[in-house]
Formats: structure tokens, C-alpha cells, sequence
């Protein structure tokens, strides 16, 4: 499939949103770059389906940001950024792991490419495949449960815009969006009950 | 009216209405358990030709339901597994009555079945992966309450289940372009690879099973139990759809052989860690997984009639679940966290014999012991290992005694004289927790005894599998 220059722009914005949430540890920040990396994946998705239906993934995703991020205001976690440039050993530890995968990826997606997926775009591959590795490098490296969460969304981004890129399914469409806003909030939950352990 | 209508749709409405009524936890219960009975019932009398002839007319029961394009297809053949899920539903819910692992237990336990139901009758069936993900997530709250911090074991459930969803849809994809191709084909091996491991992820086989005993160690034994009891007889006929569906990976060489190795290693492994656990949640997880292997083994020896085993182990194995689920319940209720330590258990068959026996008898149940109900089935499974390779039967054995070992070890601590006076005194039992395990004991005991009891009429399970299991 032939792909424009333009798609390396969110594809590359995407990656950078979930290096982020694999890196810092500011729920605020970390907010942000999700609603960031569910634009990109959109601005990405309006090349293999109308806007019409990207859309919705586009609104879930914020949907989905919001319930965390409401919860954690809820509850109170939401601390004020400081010290924002300054890396803690395991942040530069993740920093290192994520620009490694990434790199790696950016080598071998193009033979996967022409192998497996030749019907998808260079840009949407690179985008799948690094959202689903950082999203798992997140999720497999860090016990704390609302970045586990966040790095399953991540990883169900990458895999729901490669998807999207093989098939058309409406039933599918929607229980994706179940999933993800179930994600949202089995997090919303897990939040709200350590929160509540942890009171006096 | 169809019949996805009648097992996926009302009951989705009913578990919702049940939302009203979590408070009242007595109530929830009944109405759960006598709905789940119901459905169950009916499942099993239902006609398998879906079809009821009046005096005027012939009236015909729809099969499927189309929603957004896809269906949901519910034939004659499947009812009886039907019948299996709501059964698991209806007793776990009345046990529910007795001890409350969660207020949601009720809604979430028929929600869970609806979507395991729904998971073997979409179409494409590969679409089940979704409602996998789908039932992990509603899980979550019966594994790990308000009040009880989020373990790790949790997480990493959530994190396999979540990674193996991807693993089943792109297959679905792959599939596509295969059609009869042989099966040396690049693109089948590489489905078949990514089909196993999804489901080594799903199903918690191993090296993928860490997650079992971590979450059966801090979760309510009651929930757990419903969990896993539902998931591993769901996904073990979710396997067969595959396999019987897809004829390039049932003929793959080496898959069945990998199959029976792999539950043999599982067997093994399970087998001899419980030996060594301290905990009785733990060694309960390893009871599980010694199980799954035993599905996988079953599934293995589909060529020589193993199948018939796996589907004849399914109610025996749901019970001796539900036994041991039981007592650890009673034991967990109103107690501290290491209420099921080993060290806690000094002096507990003089204080409640009728825990103790709930314990040990659903082990030796699992085990395979004679006069239980597993035991005409996994001594047929033996036989059939030993007749295809006598090495398998090696590491059965292995299993099998760190099982006993595991028996002997809670026989001596059961047995051990408490020094407190007063810690000694026998507990009293409640009426509903003796009469559910008496009928549970009475039940396993006859099905040993008899192995025509109800076990035959679950066969049925396999009769959508024609590719595997040919009909006479």
C-alpha cells in the first residue's frame, strides 16, 4: 500500500505519547499523552476507514482518558508536577528500553511489512507496532495498576488500528470500544480502591 | 423467539435487573441460582431439532440472532454445554448464599456465563476473542474486591488475557488466505502458532500458568473457583471449535503430540510444585492447572477417543471444584488474610471435620482416586497415554505424586494436636454450608460408584465436533 509522507507525523506523535506514559510517572502528563496518542491514532485511522467511524474510536479513547483521569481527581492523586525534567533511574531505564524497541522496529517493519502485511501502510505499522511493544514493555515493567492499565490501552491501540487496516467489521467496532472503556474502568476501580486502602 | 435469545439475551436483561438487588445478598442469590437452574433445565429437555409440534403446527425455534452484520448461533448440539455453564452458575451462586465473595458476585457470575455462551456461538467464532477480553475485565472485581489491595497475580491476568486477544483475531485474518493450502504452507504454521499461543495464554497452560496460583492465593476461593471452573471447560470446547473447524491445523504433525506434551509437562509440574506450597489457595491453583493438563492430554489423544474423557471429566471436575472451593470459603470466612496458611490449619479435623473432608476428598477427587467420580475417566486417560507412549505416563505419575505428597502433607497438619484448649473446640457449621456439602459429597460418591450417572448425557458436548469426533 502506498503511504504519504504526511502519516509519518502522528504515527511518529503516537509513538512519542506512548514513550511518555512508558517513561514518566505524572498522572497529569500522563493523561495528556493518552489524549494525544488516541488523536494520532484517529488522524491515522481516517486513511483506512471514513472519518465518520474513526471517529468513534477517537471519542472512546477521550472517553476513556477521562474516566482515569476523573477518578484520580476523585480520589485526590493528581499531584502537582515538579521536578519534570529531572529522570529517576528506572525512567531513564524505561527511556532506554522503549528508544531500543522502537529503533528496533523501525529496522524490521518494512520486511514484515512486504511478508505479512502488504496491504498496509509503512507509517500505520510502525505506529501498530510500536504502540503494542511500548504498550507492553508498560505494562509488563510496572506493578502499579493504573499504568498497567494504560499501557493494555496503548497495546489495544496499536492492535485496533492494525486491525482496522485488514478488516471492516462494525460488530467488532463496537466491542473494541467495550473493551477499552471496560479497561477504563477496571482502572477507574483499581484507583479508587487503593486510594481507599490506603486512608487512615 | 431464538435460542440466542433464550441463553444470551434475557439472561444479559435478567443479570442486569440483578443489579437492584446486590444488597440484599440472600435474595440475589436465590434469584440467580433458581434463574441459572432454569436455564440449565431447560437446555437439557430442550429439542435438539429446535422444533416443538403442536396439535395445529410445527413450531420452529430459531437458531441465530444477527447482530451488526455477525451472528450468534445457538444449535441443538451446543445446548448441552449450555446446560454445563448455567449448572456452574446455579450451584456457585447458591453457594454464593453462604458466603458473600463480592456484593457483584450474582450480576457478575451470570454475566460471565452469558459471555462465555455468546464466546462459543459467534460467528466468525474467532470474534470470541473480544468477549474473552470482555469476561477477564468483569473478573477483575470478583478476583479483587473493594477492601483487598490489587495484587500482582490480577494484574498479570488482565495483561495475558489482554495479549492474547490480538494472537486469536489476526488468525481469523491469516485464515483468509489459507483455504485448503497444505499444510507445510508458511502462513498455516504461522496461524497455528499464533492459535496455540493465544491460547497457552488464555488458558493459563505452561510456562504462561504464573498467574493461577498467584490470584488463587489472595482471591476469594468461591470466586476463583467459578472462574476457572467456567473458563477451563469453556476453552477447552472453544479448542475443539477450532480443531474441528480448521482441518490444515488439525493435520499439522506435530500438533496433537505437542498437545499431550504439554499437558503432561503441565501435569508434572502442577503436580510437584502443589507438594511443596504452604498455603491452601495456592495449592488449590495447582490443583487447577493439574487439571488443565489433563484437558490438554484429553485433547491430545483426540485420535484414540480421549475426547470422550475430556467431556465425561467436566461435571465430576466442577464439583470436586466447588467441594474444595467450599470448605476453603468456610475456612477464609470472618479471618485474618492467612487464614489459609498451612501453619493455621493445626488441629482442623477435630475443630471442623467437615472442612477438612471437603479439602482432602476434592483432592483425591482430582487426584483420581477410586470411588470418586474423575477416577473411571482419568484411569481410561492412563490407559490411553500408556497404549500411544509409555515415557507420557511417566510424568503423569510424577504429577500424580506430588499431588499425594500434597495429601499427605495436610493430612499430617490436619491431624496435629493444637496445644490451645480453646482453639481446639469444634467450630459449628452452618446449616446450609452442611446440607450443600452433603449433597455435593453424596453426589460425587454416586457418580463414583456409577459411572452412568448424568456423566454420559454431557457426550453431547462433542457432537458439534464431527471433524474430530466422526458420529457413529
Amino acid at each position: 500500500m502506498n503511504s504519504a509522507a504526511w502519516m509519518y507525523i502522528p504515527a511518529v506523535l503516537a509513538l512519542l505519547a506512548a514513550g511518555t506514559n512508558l517513561t514518566r510517572r505524572v498522572w497529569i502528563v500522563n493523561a495528556a499523552a493518552l489524549t494525544v496518542q488516541y488523536l494520532a491514532v484517529f488522524v491515522l485511522l481516517c486513511t483506512v476507514r471514513p472519518a465518520s467511524l474513526a471517529v468513534v474510536k477517537l471519542l472512546v479513547g477521550w472517553m476513556v482518558t477521562l474516566t482515569l483521569f476523573l477518578s484520580l481527581i476523585t480520589e485526590g492523586e493528581v499531584r502537582k508536577v515538579t521536578g519534570f525534567f529531572k529522570f529517576s533511574a528506572g525512567e531513564v531505564f524505561r527511556l532506554a528500553a522503549g528508544l531500543f524497541a522502537v529503533a528496533f522496529l523501525a529496522v524490521f517493519t518494512p520486511s514484515l511489512q512486504s511478508l505479512v502485511f502488504p496491504q498496509t501502510s509503512l507509517p500505520i505499522l510502525l505506529a501498530v507496532f510500536g504502540l503494542a511493544v511500548l504498550g507492553l514493555l508498560q505494562a509488563s515493567m510496572i506493578s502499579e495498576p493504573f499504568y498497567v492499565i494504560i499501557g493494555l490501552l496503548t497495546f489495544l491501540s496499536g492492535v485496533e488500528l492494525l486491525y482496522a487496516s485488514l478488516e471492516l467489521s462494525i460488530l467488532l467496532e463496537a466491542l473494541f470500544a467495550g473493551v477499552n472503556l471496560g479497561l477504563a474502568l477496571v482502572g477507574a476501580f483499581f484507583v479508587i480502591k487503593d486510594a481507599e486502602l490506603r486512608e487512615p | 423467539m431464538s435460542t440466542p435469545l433464550i441463553w444470551i439475551v434475557i439472561p444479559l436483561g435478567f443479570a442486569l435487573l440483578l443489579v437492584f438487588t446486590r444488597k440484599k445478598p440472600i435474595l440475589s442469590g436465590i434469584l440467580a441460582s433458581v434463574f441459572s437452574l432454569l436455564l440449565a433445565v431447560l437446555a437439557l429437555i430442550f429439542p435438539r431439532d429446535l422444533s416443538f409440534l403442536l396439535p395445529d403446527r410445527r413450531l420452529e425455534i430459531a437458531s441465530t440472532l444477527v447482530i451488526f452484520g455477525r451472528s450468534l448461533q445457538i444449535t441443538g448440539s451446543q445446548l448441552t454445554m449450555v446446560a454445563l455453564l448455567y449448572g456452574i452458575t446455579f450451584l456457585w451462586n447458591l453457594g454464593s448464599t453462604l458466603f458473600r465473595p463480592s456484593l457483584w458476585f450474582n450480576v457478575l457470575s451470570l454475566g460471565i456465563s452469558v459471555l462465555w455462551i455468546a464466546t462459543l456461538s459467534v460467528n466468525p467464532f474467532l470474534y470470541a476473542a473480544v468477549f474473552i477480553e470482555l469476561i477477564a475485565l468483569l473478573s477483575i472485581p470478583l478476583l479483587s474486591p473493594r477492601g483487598v489491595r490489587t495484587e500482582r497475580g490480577v494484574l498479570r491476568y488482565l495483561v495475558f488475557q489482554t495479549l492474547a486477544l490480538p494472537l486469536i483475531l489476526l488468525t481469523g485474518w491469516m485464515l483468509s488466505g489459507i483455504g485448503s493450502a497444505p499444510s507445510a504452507n508458511p502462513l498455516i504454521v504461522r496461524s497455528a502458532m499464533l492459535v496455540l499461543f493465544g491460547f497457552a495464554l488464555w488458558i493459563g497452560a505452561f510456562p504462561f500458568h504464573s498467574w493461577i496460583p498467584m490470584i488463587s492465593e489472595k482471591s476469594h476461593p468461591w470466586a476463583l473457583s467459578f472462574l476457572l471452573a467456567a473458563l477451563q471447560s469453556a476453552l477447552s470446547v472453544f479448542l475443539l471449535h477450532f480443531l474441528d473447524q480448521y482441518a490444515w491445523l488439525r493435520n499439522l504433525p506435530v500438533l496433537f503430540s505437542g498437545l499431550r506434551w504439554i499437558g503432561v509437562i503441565m501435569i508434572a509440574v502442577a503436580g510437584l510444585l502443589s507438594a511443596v506450597q504452604n498455603n491452601l489457595g495456592k495449592a488449590f491453583g495447582y490443583l487447577i492447572l493439574f487439571e488443565t493438563g489433563y484437558s490438554l492430554l484429553a485433547i491430545g489423544l483426540a485420535r484414540t477417543g480421549g475426547l470422550n474423557y475430556l467431556a465425561m471429566l467436566f461435571v465430576p471436575r466442577v464439583l470436586s471444584y466447588a467441594v474444595v472451593g467450599l470448605a476453603l470459603s468456610a475456612l477464609t470466612q470472618h479471618q485474618h488474610p492467612e487464614a489459609l496458611d498451612y501453619k493455621a490449619q493445626e488441629g482442623l479435623f477435630k475443630r471442623r471435620p467437615l472442612v477438612t473432608g471437603g479439602i482432602l476428598i476434592g483432592t483425591f477427587s482430582l487426584l483420581g482416586l477410586p470411588l470418586l467420580p474423575l477416577f473411571p475417566h482419568k484411569q481410561m486417560l492412563w490407559l490411553l497415554t500408556a497404549r500411544l507412549d509409555p515415557h507420557l505416563l511417566g510424568w503423569v505419575l510424577a504429577g500424580s505424586l506430588g499431588l499425594l505428597i500434597n495429601a499427605a502433607r495436610l493430612m499430617r497438619v490436619f491431624s496435629l494436636e493444637k496445644p490451645d484448649a480453646v482453639e481446639s473446640l469444634p467450630v459449628r457449621e452452618k446449616t446450609g454450608f452442611v446440607i450443600l456439602m452433603a449433597a455435593l459429597f453424596l453426589l460425587m460418591l454416586t457418580m463414583g460408584l456409577s459411572t452412568q450417572i448424568l456423566v454420559p448425557r454431557f457426550l453431547e458436548i462433542l457432537s458439534p465436533f464431527s471433524q474430530l469426533v466422526p458420529m457413529p
